[in-house]
């Protein structure tokens, strides 16, 4: 589903961020990647959704080398990947409904497939009866709920987070790993880059671990501080 | 392009004009500003132009037989001048006709009155009129061909003035309306740059659930047609009537222009201002909001 091959990133400052990671993530897979701050993690993912382009190696997402594509294919690509981000980034003067139904207008949905599918994710995530409230009026975590049903209402193959859960206590950011490893159950491939050591610790799936820039370990069903 | 999305672009357009009414009304406020100026200055030039148009209509060319021509020769040059290009009219004086002029114009019925008939001194002649003054020089050349002519006469300094006069116009003319130009565009940017800023972190989030460059564009193309229309009509609306009551109160107030010239009517100028001064509110509109999103679309 994800192949990166040798993929390096120096930014133009000259900081080396990725050094030559080489990782394969199959179908239906839920994936950690951990590693101390500045380790890359943000990079990487960047990478994954075509923020960042590799200094050097290629990325393959779904059997297509995101690499060699085209500025104009990145929007055609993005709608294969859910994506989450620590600080929700929903659209603060619409609605929770609005905000979910932006990510299917913008692939040019019908109406009627719109009216189905908005409904359905929020109340996967919960949200059944907030999707009135605006942004503003919601509390982090139900702004989370809301990034993650926009993430996933095109029913992308791929989901990826950078810190999802960065902005909220620790309750509330099991709820969201919960709602993560509902998707994933689903037959979505996940993809988590996470500081939250007890919730890796207790998920026990696969955690990747980078320290400068370098994989140190990889391992099927892991811990957070668990030796390579 | 699927219904529901030009549905989608035209409600995110006209709700992004209302949601930020500060900044559309400062950018409408620029482009009527801008158009206002604009239409005023080619009111100026055209009107200018017009009457420039029509002092050298009034430069004619006076074309003198010899002496002796008889009626033969009266037509053989009349034919050949009516065949010269950019000729519009030919007008044959008999001697009696041109005599009658000078008593007219000199008031001097008395001293002339021994030149009638038999003893009169003056040639047969032709005043030539021509479609543009430009022309002038070819056209004095092709009459010095024909046989028969004793002299041709013209206006020379006048000719010069005018056409010096009709160059400065135009080039000024030209230069005004391009600096106008570039200043709204740039005012127009600015203003919808502002209203685009605002609006970044939106932008960014569409491309991240994978919005194309289009789909993003359209809705500010929308606003930016609005911005244009409205911004457009305002001065045109305003400068109509207000035109024409300018030109109704200079002829009452300065009676003697009636004779030199006269202005372009309201509906002449206005209705090529009208549909030029849309097209560039639109174009204004359009180019100074997918200029500034293009910053933002790079994610
Ligand atoms: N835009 C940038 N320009 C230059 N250097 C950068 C840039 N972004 C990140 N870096 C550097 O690249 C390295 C990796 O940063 P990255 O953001 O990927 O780390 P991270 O693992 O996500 O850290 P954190 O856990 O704090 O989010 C760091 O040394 C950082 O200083
Ligand atoms: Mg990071």
């Amino acid at each position: 589903m994800i192949t990166i091959n040798n993929v390096s990133k120096v930014y133009p400052n000259g900081s080396q961020a990725v050094k030559n990671i080489t990782l394969h993530i199959e179908k239906g897979e839920f994936v950690f990647i951990i590693g101390s701050s500045g380790s890359g993690k943000s990079t990487l993912i960047k990478m994954l959704m075509k923020e960042l382009d590799p200094t050097s190696g290629e990325i393959i997402i779904n059997g297509i080398n995101t690499t060699k594509m085209s500025r104009s294919q990145v929007p055609y690509l993005r709608r294969n990947l859910g994506i989450v981000f620590q600080d929700f980034r929903l659209l603060p003067k619409k609605t929770v409904y609005e905000n979910v139904a932006f990510a299917m207008r913008v692939t040019e949905a019908s109406s009627r497939h719109i009216a189905r599918n908005v409904p359905t994710v929020l109340s996967l995530v919960g949200l059944q009866n907030k999707s009135r409230a605006y942004p503003n009026e919601l509390s982090g975590g139900e702004q989370q709920r809301t990034a993650l049903a926009r993430a996933i209402v095109n029913n992308p193959p791929i989901l990826i987070a950078d810190e999802p859960t960065g902005n909220l206590d620790p309750e509330t950011a099991w709820d969201i790993m919960y709602l993560l490893d509902e998707i994933n159950k689903r037959g979505t491939t996940v993809v988590v880059a996470t500081h939250a050591s007890d919730i890796v610790d207790e998920m026990q799936k696969r955690v990747v671990m980078l320290n400068h820039g370098n994989i140190v370990r990889d391992v099927e069903r892991g811990g957070y501080f668990d030796e390579a | 392009m699927k219904l529901s999305s030009v549905r989608y672009y035209i409600h995110e357009g006209i709700s992004g004009l209302l949601r930020n009414s500060l900044m559309t009304v400062a950018s409408i406020a620029t482009v009527a500003a801008c158009i206002f100026i604009v239409t005023v200055s080619c009111c100026l030039i055209g009107n200018l132009h017009a009457m420039l148009k029509q002092l050298e209509s009034d430069i004619g060319i006076v074309v003198f037989l010899d002496d002796d021509a008889d009626s033969n020769l009266i037509n053989k040059v009349s034919d050949e001048l009516n065949q010269i290009e950019h000729v519009t009219l030919v007008t044959y004086i008999s001697p009696q006709e041109a005599l009658d002029g000078l008593k007219e114009e000199w008031d001097a019925d008395d001293i002339l009155s021994g030149f009638d008939g038999e003893n009169n001194p003056l040639p047969h002649s032709f005043e030539v009129s021509i479609d543009s003054i430009e022309n002038q020089a070819g056209i004095l050349d092709a009459i010095e061909q024909i046989d028969g002519i004793r002299n041709v006469k013209n206006a020379q300094a006048a000719t010069d003035v005018l056409l010096k006069l009709n160059k400065v116009v135009s080039i000024v003319g030209v230069i005004g309306i391009a600096i106008l130009g570039i200043i709204s565009v740039v005012i127009i940017t600015n203003t919808i740059k502002i209203s685009v800023y605002n609006r970044r972190t939106e932008i960014n989030i569409m491309k991240y659930v994978g919005a194309t460059d289009w789909f993003i564009r359209w809705p500010f193309v929308v606003e930016g047609i609005v911005i244009g229309v409205i911004g457009a009509a305002i001065p045109l609306i305003i400068s109509w009537p207000l035109y024409s009551k300018c030109v109704s109160l200079a002829y009452e107030h300065f009676s003697i222009l009636t004779n030199i010239a006269s202005f372009l009517g309201s509906y002449e100028i206005f209705s090529k201002i009208v549909p030029l001064g849309l097209l560039a509110g639109i174009a204004l509109g359009v180019l100074g909001s997918v200029t500034s999103i293009r910053k933002y679309l790079k994610v």
